[in-house]
């Protein structure tokens, strides 16, 4: 897998467009979703997403191994922090994004294949649009934290290589940002009733 | 809405990190403990887990579209990796060639203002001293030997009219070989015609030689047209040509260092 990347970025230094395809299809994924939590509309997403992997492509040669994951999740954040500066410059107050948000859910959000009584399927779904929307209120530096390690499961390490970042700001941003998200849980009583109950006992 | 314990920032961190498996064996068993005996930290940590785990539940949105690049849209806008070295350098060579053949142009008609055209007249003697310096102006040493070989071959022709030609040359290869080096490219056709020419061509004894072959012998550019053999031999004209090579340089410095960034 490694070493199938490592040629595929070979390949695609030495101006294989189709080699770098590959390496697209594998973290289109990946970057779109990043893009996606740090954007929060799907139209800002994806413009993001593909300008990353065209500036990923200009800038191959300045790849120098460890992860290419790490890399091009690396520049996708750059141009999703560029795309917010120009937004604070230029405030476009996009109503139709939040709209979308909740559009989406219903597909992406199925019954899970365990047998789910309606209440522990209803109370999932009604986490799932409490998280998000608590995501998207976090800063920015939290919130990508926070999709890094608990939405794309990259280490820490990785994570500190995205950002650029050293160890201790990982792990107190993701610690900040975990909170705020666990205080907005409370507010709507989505924390599973017991913990409540063991704290008041 | 039920009192709900605040833990300080450190204990959270830590049952953050407790979450992740980042904590040190030490730190573990600490905090485990610690777990055992305090309810709150008991509580604070089944909450954070309890939303991690709401996090990591989250199930991922799928691209709308694929970003997979049109390999014919995307052929023109970078050149690969491979081509940095050699193409860059060409370009930056053929840019220093152009500089320097202007400033001796220009330099030679100072030159003849000061000291009289009969002064200059061929030095065979001279030749040799200020070609290696100039020599070893460009970066690329084996190219530089070769171009010193060949102009000493060359220098006891006197070949004024074919100047143009050589400095032209550059250009030309330049946009065969980098055509994405439109600046630089302006650059050498500017320089070597515009100045050099005319006002070298009355004067056939300075020194282009060494000068201008760089460029040549650089882009491959076989002619051996044989460039006159130079004599700069008064010392102030040599210091001239110093701060030139130097300013030369220096211009050549600041092109290479914008094309690398940009």
């Amino acid at each position: 897998m490694a070493n199938e990347e490592l040629r595929l970025v070979a390949a695609a230094q030495r101006g294989d467009v189709e080699s770098f395809n590959a390496l697209v299809r594998l973290y289109e994924g990946r970057v779109y979703n990043l893009c996606y939590r740090l954007l929060g509309d799907a139209d800002s997403a994806a413009d993001a997403a593909q300008d990353a992997f065209l500036s990923a492509y200009r800038h191959l040669r300045a790849f120098r191994g460890g992860s290419f994951r790490a890399w091009v999740l690396r520049i996708a954040t750059n141009v999703c922090y560029d795309a917010l500066r120009a937004r604070q410059r230029r405030p476009v107050v996009s109503l139709d994004a939040t709209g979308e948000t909740s559009a989406e859910e219903p597909s992406s959000f199925q019954i899970a294949d365990t047998a789910e009584t309606p209440d522990e399927f209803a109370l999932r779904r009604e986490l799932a649009r409490a998280i998000e929307a608590g995501l998207a209120q976090l800063p920015v530096d939290q919130r990508l934290v926070v999709v890094l390690c608990d939405l794309q499961g990259l280490t820490y390490e990785e994570i500190a290589e995205v950002l650029g970042a050293n160890l201790g700001t990982i792990k107190s941003r993701l610690s900040r940002g975990r909170a705020r998200l666990r205080d907005l849980l409370r507010q709507e009583e989505l924390l599973p009733l017991r913990f409540r109950h063991e704290g008041e006992a | 809405m039920t009192t709900q314990p605040q833990l300080n920032e450190h204990d959270l961190e830590l049952l953050s990190a407790y979450l992740d498996g980042q904590l040190s064996a030490d730190e573990r068993r600490t905090i485990e403990r610690r777990l055992g005996d305090e309810a709150e930290l008991r509580q604070a940590y089944e909450e954070l887990r309890a939303t991690v785990q709401a996090l990591r539940d989250l199930e991922p949105l799928r691209p709308p579209r694929s970003f997979t690049l049109d390999p014919s849209q995307v052929a023109a806008q970078r050149p690969p990796a491979a081509r940095l070295g050699w193409g860059r350098l060409l370009q930056v060579a053929g840019v220093f060639a152009g500089v320097l053949i202007a400033a001796i142009g220009v330099l030679n008609v100072l030159g003849s203002m000061g000291a009289g055209a009969p002064s200059m007249a061929v030095q065979p003697t001279a030749a040799p001293a200020s070609e290696p310096m100039l020599a070893a102006v460009p970066t690329e040493p084996p190219t530089v030997a070769t171009e010193a070989r060949e102009s000493a071959q060359y220098q006891t022709e006197t070949a004024t009219p074919q100047r143009g030609d050589t400095a032209a040359a550059p250009s030309t290869h330049d946009n065969g070989a980098e055509p994405g080096a439109p600046q630089a490219l302006a650059t050498v056709v500017v320089s070597p015609e515009a100045i050099a020419r005319p006002e070298v061509a009355p004067q056939p004894t300075i020194a282009p030689p060494a000068i201008s072959s760089p460029g040549t012998v650089d882009l491959a550019q076989p002619t051996p047209f044989a460039e006159p053999a130079t004599p700069a031999s008064s010392p102030d004209v040599t210091l001239l040509i110093i701060v030139v090579v130097v300013a030369a340089l220096a211009g050549g410095g600041v092109l290479l260092w914008r094309r690398v960034r940009g």
